[in-house]
């Protein structure tokens, strides 16, 4: 037999031998049998000695060459047969304990999250949902509103005007005008989180950019006792608990009467808390019947209808709920921030 | 305003609400208490200077001071102190800036206590003359002697400083409040002069009054702009004495807050509070000609005011002015030439009605507010401009020594317009849900100095008083001033009637909670950014044109000019900051506007960092590019919509962006941001960006679901791999495999890509997987066939080489 012929032929018999075997015991026995002193290799070395200098050279390196891959396989083969032991059934221990995979779930801003709600409690009143734009002209922000030429409202110290002379909307209530052209009474309608812009320097409270709800009911018989029902059970749906609404009076040119709303601090029932800075009230915006030159303004009979209407901060609100100090943080988007919600 | 609490007992005495009820009681007329200024209240003694007397070769002074029972000696470095003057003085023992003060010996002297400055009497500087700062307080010559000091000058009790609506010019004043608050608490106004100007000067003589006759170097008063100076009317003084004021008118100032200038300056200030109507004083003799011109500016003209500034004046600008020059914006502020000083001799006091919108427009564009600006802009009460002159003159020329000279002059007059309101009872019920009896409506209006007339059982006719005419117009303005005082309070829920109907969805909020919910529970966080940003910020995207970009006119902020074209504007630097907190591995969206050439609402998403954590079960993946695009894809294809892919062009990014048409309209794009953006705002990893317009989709979202029959039998799954020339897009591959395999193709999957070593480098490996719907009309044979056809198409059309299996 040749030599080429018979180191092919050993390391065959290696691959099937190691094939057929699946214990550290059986490998010592291969490893003998082909690497050992009387093994197959050193036999295969030995035939070397009759052969000329240069076959003596080829083959040496071809054996060498099987040495080395048997060596490789057997070891190879060790480690599988390790691997298999502990893989093995009876080897196995379970433990529950060991973290699954982190899926990451996210989060919505608080800001939505208080709109989300404001949404359900308002669709649940029955009420239509309306958005509209941002950049306003000066009409709908404020003539149709009421709101005189001099007030100081409409001064570039507090309302961002565009180049075209239009202007950020400094409120929500220009939807309010912006429904009653399209619609007639009766009128069920909220805005929610619409965005709005006031030239104010930003601090813990005041943000220039900042979003409002906004609600306006125009029926026949509607007056001032029923927007406090609309509200009181707008809030106890914010809450999950009855909450009390009182009003003063405050100057609003869209509304007469007009009033600041308050309610009763929802967290310490009246005692005093930071909340509520020790007054068991909690201020949150303007309200009041809508006055009836606004009504005039959009072609409605202010001697048959009559509306109410409110406008709020939905930043203050949600700052209320979950207990955030700084309006700023609304906009920061620290994921630290974000997470909590 | 400021009302000083003490000054309120004054004038009220023992019928005035305590502090309590009178500051609850504010709130609910709609006066709110901004805030209780309290000034400390201590053991401080007036004390009188008996004698002053240098200590040899010191720079002090022995100082001997009585009460008017004890005598007292303080060492004192103030070398001004007289014999005569009065000074607060505070005894060894009573507390100073949390010290106790101890008698202290100088010499062979001994200091028993201490004259005070502002400083140590707790007075703000800011409403002191410069005078009062420059050591010890010096009080008015005339001061008490011998009583506490805080109480003396009406500083124990807190002033409250209020806040008054822009529709209530009448409470722009003392008398304005004084209602309002007798009306609060029903405080009859039998025996109560509120308008007495003895109020503001008790020794106030009628008797004391010198009169000369008319000065005849004085021309006229000749008002231009009749239109916006209905109303002018002109006192002369002559011979005044200038010093700073006694007692009684210091002890007022400090209760309004006011800062001292001088005997005249003092007055006009004062009855300005009081009264509600703001007076001008002027140095007679530095009027050119003796003639007051009311007039509008003229182009080009300009004023040097008291405040030391120069305004350039329009033709929109009412004026006062001599025969040469401004002498003063009218309503707003006085010029510097006709200022009075220490040496003036004869004034010129103005009281008039200027239109308000003249004035507030004049205020505004020169963004200059005074106290005058801020009552003529709103309308001041016309009825009482002459009477308030004839009282400011009457007063300074009694507290200055001076003779009032002639008659007051007038020019035009305020044109009465007698509005008269019909209310109806039953209109107040409409609007309030609440009854109201007459009784108490007439008791209402009467104590607001309101007259009406009955007409019948349910209607009253109101006749608006001129201080109310500016905000008292319809019947809900009667409404309102009647809800005020009945009580805001009394209104309770009561539950509407309406008829139930069903309210359509808001279908943009549908679309919105549709793509929030899905990105939420796909590890997204939801972010809210601003929309107003920096002209630097926008070049970035914009280099050369602006033009469809919203610009602010009036920034807050310098630079900050623009509505933001494109959301990545803002979201980068969300990024960036939280970068810096060490947070890393970022999934944010956002659902609100682009502002270019519209207003646009769309979802906004940024990725940066990696999918997920690297851990025990699968190595971190770094988002990459078909990462990101993967989301818009599944969007797209979950909704069914069927859309392009087209080469993206848009501005923030580089080379890997792509974007999504839907009929020929785009409807969104995605992209690796371009480097230079990232380095504008020190970001040095990835971040993929892109926009999807929402509401371009809504049918989709909005469309109701229709069942087609499960089929029961199992999909038949087939692979075919591969190689192409790298040119060739696998989207094209995908849509050709989509196109032939039709309705029985259920979707496919690109799940092996390969290029490199042992390819030819101009191609690449694809291995593509398709899933057949196997209905019982199509038979196993025939998608056999299909398959094929695909195969002969691809290396047709796209040259694939089919791989071996
Ligand atoms: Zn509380």
């Amino acid at each position: 037999m040749d030599l080429d012929e018979r180191i092919n032929q050993v390391l065959s018999q290696c691959e099937q031998t190691l094939k057929s075997i699946s214990s550290h015991q059986d490998l010592e026995d291969i490893k003998v049998q082909f690497l050992g002193r009387k093994g197959l290799i050193r036999d295969l070395f030995s035939q070397l000695s009759q052969l000329s200098d240069s076959e003596k050279k080829h083959y040496g390196e071809s054996i060498n060459k099987l040495k080395m891959e048997i060596e490789s396989k057997i070891s190879q083969k060790g480690e599988s047969i390790q691997s298999k032991i502990q893989t093995s059934p009876e080897n196995q221990v379970f433990d529950y304990s060991l973290p699954g995979f982190p899926y990451s779930i996210g989060k919505k801003h608080p800001f939505t999250l208080i709109c989300e709600e404001l949404y359900q409690i308002f669709r649940s009143m029955n009420f239509m949902v309306v958005e509209d734009r941002e950049i306003e002209d000066e009409y709908h922000n404020f003539d149709a509103l009421n709101i005189p030429k001099w007030h100081p409202s409409r001064k570039l110290n507090d309302t961002f005007f565009l180049t075209d002379g239009s202007v950020l909307r400094t409120h929500t209530s220009p939807v309010e005008i912006r429904t009653m052209e399209k619609i007639s009474p009766p009128i069920r309608m909220v805005t929610i989180g619409g965005r709005c812009y006031r030239r104010d320097a930003s601090d813990a409270t005041h943000s220039a950019v900042f979003h409002q709800i906004e609600g306006l009911v125009v029926d026949e018989n509607i007056n001032f006792c029923h927007l406090s029902e609309i509200l009181s059970e707008m809030m106890r749906g914010v809450f999950g608990k009855p909450v009390e609404i009182r009003f003063v009076p405050s100057y609003f040119p869209f509304v007469e009467p007009g009033a600041e709303t308050l309610i009763s601090c929802p967290f310490c029932k009246g005692d005093g808390c930071s909340v509520c800075k020790n007054s068991g009230w909690i201020e949150l915006g303007g309200s009041g019947m809508t006055h009836p030159q606004v009504l005039r303004n959009v072609n409605i009979d202010p001697t048959k209808y009559q509306g109410f209407a409110f406008g709020w901060g939905v930043e203050r609100l949600a700052m209320i709920k979950y207990g955030i100090d700084d309006i700023r943080l609304f906009f920061e988007n620290n994921l630290s921030f974000l997470e909590q919600f | 305003m400021y009302i000083s609490y003490a000054f309120l007992q004054e004038i009220l005495g023992d019928r005035c609400p305590t502090l309590d009820e009178l500051s609850k009681k504010l709130i609910h007329i709609g006066f709110e208490v901004e805030e209780m200024i309290q000034y400390p209240s201590n053991q401080i003694m007036t004390v009188l200077v008996q004698e002053a007397e240098l200590i040899p070769d010191t720079k002090l002074l022995k100082v001997n001071i009585t009460d008017l029972t004890h005598t007292f000696q303080v060492i004192t470095s103030d070398l001004k102190i007289q014999q005569g003057q009065i000074y607060a003085y505070a005894e060894p023992g009573t507390e100073i800036d949390g010290k106790t003060l101890q008698s202290k010996d100088f010499q062979q002297y001994t200091s028993q206590g201490m004259l005070l400055s502002y400083k140590e009497l707790g007075l703000p500087g800011d409403l002191l003359s410069t005078s009062e700062r420059e050591g010890l307080f010096r009080l008015p010559d005339d001061s008490p002697i011998g009583k506490n000091f805080y109480e003396t000058f009406w500083l124990t009790k807190p002033i409250l400083n209020v806040y008054v609506p822009f529709n209530r010019p009448d409470c722009y004043s003392m008398i304005g409040l004084l209602r309002e608050i007798m009306c609060a608490f029903e405080i009859s106004s039998t025996n109560l002069n509120k308008k007495d100007i003895r109020w503001i000067f008790p020794d106030f003589k009628e008797a004391l009054l010198k009169r000369s006759v008319s000065r005849s170097d004085f021309k006229r008063i000749e008002v231009v702009a009749k239109d916006a100076c209905p109303f002018y009317t002109g006192m002369i003084i002559e011979n005044v004495t200038i010093k700073p004021s006694g007692y009684e008118i210091r002890k007022r100032l400090f209760a309004f807050q006011m800062k001292p200038v001088n005997n005249i300056v003092d007055i006009a200030n004062l009855i300005m509070i009081f009264f509600g109507q703001p007076l001008h004083t002027f140095d007679y003799d530095k009027i050119i000609n003796k003639h007051i011109l009311v007039r509008y500016a003229a182009k080009g003209e300009t004023l040097d005011a008291i405040d030391n500034k120069c305004y350039s004046l329009q033709d929109t600008d009412l004026i006062i002015a001599d025969e040469i020059h401004p002498i003063g914006l009218a309503g707003i502020i006085g010029g510097k030439d006709t200022e009075i000083d220490n040496h003036t001799k004869h004034i010129f006091i103005e009281s008039a009605y200027f239109n308000p919108t003249t004035i507030m427009n004049t205020s505004n564009r020169l963004n200059l507010v005074t106290d005058a600006s801020s009552r003529f802009g709103r309308g001041v009460e016309p009825s009482q401009v002459r009477d308030v002159l004839v009282q400011t003159g009457s007063l300074i020329s009694i507290l200055s020594n001076a003779t009032i000279a002639g008659e007051t002059y007038r020019e035009g007059a305020f044109p009465v317009i007698q509005q008269n309101i019909e209310l109806k009872l039953s209109h107040f019920t409409k609007v309030t849900g609440m009854d109201i009896s007459k009784y108490s409506a007439s008791r209402i209006l009467a104590n607001l100095e309101i007259p009406f007339d009955i007409k019948d059982q349910d209607t009253m006719l109101i006749h608006v008083p001129s201080f109310r005419s500016s905000d008292l117009k319809e019947s809900v303005d009667i409404i309102e001033e009647l809800l005020r005082f009945i009580g805001y309070d009394k209104i309770k829920p009561t539950p509407l009637q309406f008829a139930i109907h069903y309210t359509p969805e808001n279908e943009n909020y549908t679309v919105n909670e549709w793509f929030r919910n899905k990105l939420v529970s796909m590890g997204f966080y939801e972010i809210v950014t601003d929309s107003i940003t920096s002209e630097d910020e926008v070049k970035l995207l914009f280099p050369k044109d602006l033009t469809n970009l919203f610009r602010i006119d009036n920034p807050l902020k310098t630079g900050f000019h623009y509505l933001v074209p494109d959301k990545v504007l803002m979201h980068l630097p969300v990024i960036q900051r939280n970068q810096s907190r060490k947070k890393t591995d970022m999934k944010l969206f956002e659902i609100g506007k682009n502002y270019y050439k519209e207003e646009t609402e769309a979802l906004f998403i940024t990725l940066n960092g990696q999918m997920h954590e690297d851990n025990w079960l699968q190595k971190s993946v770094e988002i990459d590019f078909y990462w990101g695009k993967g989301y818009f894809e599944q969007f797209l294809t979950t909704l069914g919509v069927p859309f392009e892919l087209k080469v993206c062009t848009e501005a923030p990014f580089d080379k890997e962006s792509v974007s999504y048409y839907y009929q020929n309209t785009l409807i969104g794009y995605f992209g690796k941001v371009k480097p230079s953006l990232l380095k504008a705002y020190d970001i040095d990893n990835p971040v993929y960006y892109g926009t999807l317009l929402i509401h371009k989709l809504q049918k989709f979202i909005l469309k109701s679901p229709v069942y087609k029959p499960i089929s029961f039998t199992q999909d038949i799954v087939r692979d075919i791999a591969f190689f192409v020339e790298k040119t060739v897009k696998i989207g094209d591959i995908l849509q050709s495999i989509q196109t032939i395999g039709g309705d029985t193709l259920q979707r496919t999957l690109v799940f092996d890509k390969f290029e490199g070593d042992k390819l030819n480098p101009s191609q690449k490996s694809i291995a593509i997987r398709m899933y057949f719907n196997f209905r019982s009309n199509i038979s196993k044979e025939q998608i056999q066939l299909k398959i094929e056809e695909i195969i002969r198409h691809l290396e047709k059309t796209h040259h694939i080489e089919l791989r071996k299996q």
